[in-house]
């Protein structure tokens, strides 16, 4: 369905490019758990001053917060994916993809489901299990139904997020290099998206914007079912499939344009 | 012989906004850009057939690759219609790509940091190949290429050549009917270069797959196509065989003067320069104006001329005049 079964190729590739690159894996360990070390230290240390709610939240549960945050960093889709295809417009390759029997959207999300699966049983698993060892993370008691809808909440989070990037790697095609767009959107996604501090910390005319935006959709909404933070929007879940079908559609237009004029340039 | 493709009355333009200098104008532009038109294929009609080998040649920015994206559908044309296998390419470019093959000058069909044998077996599985027709042929072609010793190795690892044989293997991994090659042999040695020339020839003998080829080079047009379709400033000039090609255009003659001095040999203004050597130059000449012993009775005139030769003139000759300003009397005939 949707050339899956085809698209499972550039999922393989997309694996066995990052198996050859091992000593990047060992390194992105490495730096997560020092990322996550900074968080949990900052945090503790804020806790210990006698702020056990910081606007009405507990510290411990900001403290697990920002910690998956770090952590899904890792395997959110974000600069891999707008360079997959700004790179294929920049030099021109994009006319091989679209050349093959499998859509250039379906070969990118496939790609990046070998990155996640890479990333998942290499980066964030040992980085999980390092911290534990060595941090006194703190453990909140989360039933099977917030777990199931953190879950639900996450494969959203991870389209949406794919969806954007996406549409950021188009723009190649107007901006030529997007790394100006990628850090704009870099720093939407930490001031509105909660990927830095959860956004119900922000005042609340920050949090007013923040609640219209796509971009909580990405890391705040699914870390707050595991770390009891407060949603502070009614159907969240909800507003993530609205989101997702709003940037797909938009996506599917794009494209249908957009290619027209990649495939132009160059002999 | 089946049509395979059928083109007819083609034409491509380009609509390009044109970058304007200064910064108010280019808010201007922003706000209502100045569009250029320009023409890339102008009424070209052609049709091929199946098992055809067809050479489609023309200098730079002559439309070749415009015309190979109109074909594989990547492209819509201005006006007229395209039709390959009875469908038209753009609306179903996905169902088409299962059927054709493109290699479009530099890009890769390959996995770079991929070993070459896992990039074929990636290809397998975007081309819904059953595993073990996809083993039987990717070893004929992987031998008939002689490329087995380089499956173990990365892709950015090989050489120009040795990619470009690899390449040309990926092409027909999916056994496509029509292959289109943008400019398969640029860069490549003469070794390399007659590899890829026989394992076309015998692709194309042994299972009738259609081929057309872009190139510069026209030695490998003579060997490998019967026909050749010439394009230049976006019009179809010629489209026939290559050997009528030959014949129609052929009427210059080549002469070769060897000489001691250093200066260019005095002819009338109609002999062109075609090529200048260390110990020599080689004039290009009307056949139906000059007869062989006018031209030498001319040359024996000249000083220090130690050798005269003449020679029929090839494709290359041909072609390479016939884009000079020069020339295009000879043409307009």
């Amino acid at each position: 369905m949707f050339g899956i079964s085809r698209g499972f190729a550039y999922f393989l590739a997309s694996f066995k490019i990052s198996l050859r690159y091992k000593v990047n894996v060992w390194l992105q360990v490495l730096g997560a758990v020092i990322l996550v070390s900074i968080q949990y230290f900052l945090w503790k240390n804020i806790g210990n001053n006698n702020e056990s709610l910081l606007n009405g939240i507990e510290v411990n549960s900001i403290m697990l917060y920002v910690i998956f945050s770090r952590l899904l960093v890792f395997i959110i889709p974000g600069n891999g994916t707008t360079s997959f295809i700004s790179q294929k417009i920049l030099k021109g390759t994009i006319s091989v993809d679209l050349l093959r029997p499998v859509h250039i959207q379906v070969s990118a999300l496939c790609y990046e489901f070998g990155k996640l699966l890479f990333n998942s049983i290499f980066i964030l698993v040992p980085s999980i299990l390092l911290s534990i060892l060595f941090l006194d993370i703190p453990v909140i008691k989360v039933n099977i139904d917030q777990f199931l809808l953190f879950g639900l909440s996450f494969t959203l989070s991870y389209l949406i997020a794919f969806q954007m990037s996406f549409m950021i790697g188009v723009f190649s095609i107007w901006f030529g290099n997007v790394w100006g767009v990628r850090e704009f959107y870099e720093a939407l996604l930490m001031i509105f998206g909660g990927s830095l501090i959860p956004v119900s910390l922000y005042p609340t005319f920050f949090q007013m914007i923040a609640i219209y935006s796509p971009f909580q959709s990405i890391y705040f909404t699914p870390l707050t079912w595991i770390s009891n933070i407060d949603h502070f929007i009614d159907h969240p879940i909800l507003v993530q499939v609205c989101w997702l079908f709003i940037f797909s559609s938009l996506n599917h237009f794009l494209l249908r344009y957009a290619l027209r004029r990649a495939v132009i340039q160059g002999g | 012989m089946n049509r395979i493709i059928c083109v007819k009355n083609v034409s491509k333009v380009y609509r390009i906004p044109k970058s304007e200098k200064g910064f108010f104008k280019g808010i201007k532009s922003l706000v209502k850009p100045n569009i250029v038109e320009k023409v890339a294929l102008k009424d070209v009609s052609f049709e091929i057939s199946e098992g055809e080998v067809v050479a489609y040649i023309g200098p730079n920015g002559a439309g070749k690759s415009t015309t190979i994206k109109l074909l594989t559908g990547l492209l819509l044309p201005t006006s007229g219609h395209i039709s390959v296998k009875g469908q038209d390419p753009f609306q179903y470019r996905k169902q088409l790509a299962q059927m054709t093959g493109v290699l479009m000058g530099q890009r890769s069909n390959l996995w770079w940091d991929l070993p070459l044998q896992d990039s074929y077996d990636l290809l397998r599985v975007i081309y819904n190949l059953d595993k073990k027709t996809y083993i039987e042929w990717s070893r004929y072609l992987i031998e008939t290429m002689g490329i087995e010793d380089l499956l173990s190795q990365p892709v950015r690892m090989l050489s120009l050549g040795q990619r470009m044989k690899a390449e040309i293997v990926s092409i027909f991994i999916p056994k496509p009917e029509i292959v289109y090659l943008d400019e398969p042999t640029i860069g490549l040695d003469v070794v390399t270069k007659q590899k890829v020339i026989e394992f076309l020839m015998h692709i194309n003998k042994q299972f009738h797959t259609t081929i057309i080829l872009t190139t510069h080079d026209l030695q490998d047009v003579e060997k490998l196509c019967k026909r050749m379709i010439l394009i230049d400033k976006s019009i179809l000039k010629y489209d026939g065989t290559v050997s009528n090609f030959i014949k129609k255009y052929g009427n210059m003659k080549r002469v070769m003067i060897k000489s001691d001095s250093d200066n260019v040999p005095q002819l009338p203004n109609d002999f062109t320069l075609s090529e200048q050597f260390i110990d020599g130059w080689e004039f290009i000449y009307d056949q139906s104006r000059y007869d062989k012993r006018d031209v030498l009775a001319m040359i024996a005139k000249l000083e220090n001329v130690t050798s005269v030769s003449f020679k029929d003139p090839d494709l290359s000759l041909i072609i390479k005049n016939m884009f000079r300003e020069d020339f295009e009397h000879v043409w307009d005939q």
